[in-house]
């Protein structure tokens, strides 16, 4: 039980990442790599969470008087994940305006049947 | 007076007026980029002279380096971003001539963005503002590899980005790495 009370996150965040890792390498279909990217995405990101919390710990914000810092999670890894949530997002909206234009170009999203996609 | 800021401000804020300068004058909008860069060419030269002696350390906000957003021009980011300026400034001279197709305007705001991306890379203290500038490098360079809009190019374009976020976790993961070094 302490295993999983303490080591929850990371098993989670490994896991995400890992799914997102075989979804990109084995789909064939480009819309579902693009997902497993966002996975991937989302997964590095509760792993980057995760090594700045502390166990009980609350918001790195002086709301009321008499809160100390011992008990605050590590804020410089949430404003990183912060960030990275914008770029992700960015770099999604990217991908998917790819996938349209390629859509255009060859009139599928296999990436079996277009020929320089293969891997 | 120089300050290692102005070696980011400068492309970047140029690379943001250039939509709006393409408004007025589209055919001018090309002789914006050897003009930043040439600038930041030479702020670059005037400041290696300087960093040889101490390093200039810029904190930016007022707040102490491990919250703020801090840039370290060592001799040795200085002489980097010198060569990326002067490496970018011959380039922009060739693309005065050479870009004719295509939204040439999005092309030059999209070439700055990659410069201020990599002068950023060099020039920054901490690891969140590598990830941020590696971040800004990564996809103007998609988005360039794009740039026709051809059949090659999005193929291309589509090959390279799922290739560089699918390394992303172990960038991450050797970025934490060198932030538990810092703070051991």
């Amino acid at each position: 039980m302490s295993f999983l009370d303490n080591y929850i996150y990371y098993i989670g965040a490994f896991g995400l990442i890992l799914i997102g890792l075989y979804t990109i390498l084995v789909k064939h279909n480009l819309i579902k790599v693009i997902i497993g990217l966002g996975i991937l995405d989302t997964g590095v990101n509760l792993f980057l969470i995760s090594v700045g919390y502390i166990t009980k710990g609350t918001a790195p914000i002086f709301s009321r008087p008499g809160i100390d810092p011992e008990h605050m999670v590590d804020p410089v890894p949430q404003a990183l994940v912060l960030t990275a949530i914008v770029i992700g997002v960015a770099i999604l909206a990217l991908a998917l305006s790819l996938a349209i234009r390629l859509y255009q170009h060859y009139g599928t999203l296999n990436l079996r049947k277009i020929r320089e996609q293969k891997w | 007076m120089v300050n290692p800021v102005l070696l980011i401000a400068v492309p970047l804020g140029s690379a943001f007026a250039i939509p709006l300068f393409a408004l007025f004058r589209k055919d001018a909008v090309k002789y914006i980029p050897p003009v930043a860069l040439g600038f930041n060419l030479v702020v670059a030269l005037l400041l290696f002279g300087k960093v040889l002696e101490n390093p200039v350390i810029v904190s930016i906000g007022g707040w102490r380096p491990p919250f703020c957003i801090n840039l370290v021009a060592g001799p040795a980011g200085v002489l980097f971003s010198a060569i990326i300026a002067l490496v970018g400034f011959l380039v922009s001279i060739y693309a005065l001539d050479y870009i004719k197709e295509g939204p040439t305007e999005k092309y030059h705001m999209l070439y700055l963005l990659l410069l201020t991306g990599a002068t950023g890379v060099v020039l920054t203290g901490d690891i969140f503002n590598l990830f941020v500038f590696f971040e800004i490098l990564c996809i103007s360079s998609y988005a360039l590899v794009a740039y026709l809009g051809d059949k090659a190019g999005i193929e291309s374009a589509v090959k390279y980005l799922i290739q560089g976020a699918r390394f992303k976790p172990s960038a991450y993961r050797d970025r934490l790495t060198l932030r538990s070094i810092r703070h051991a």
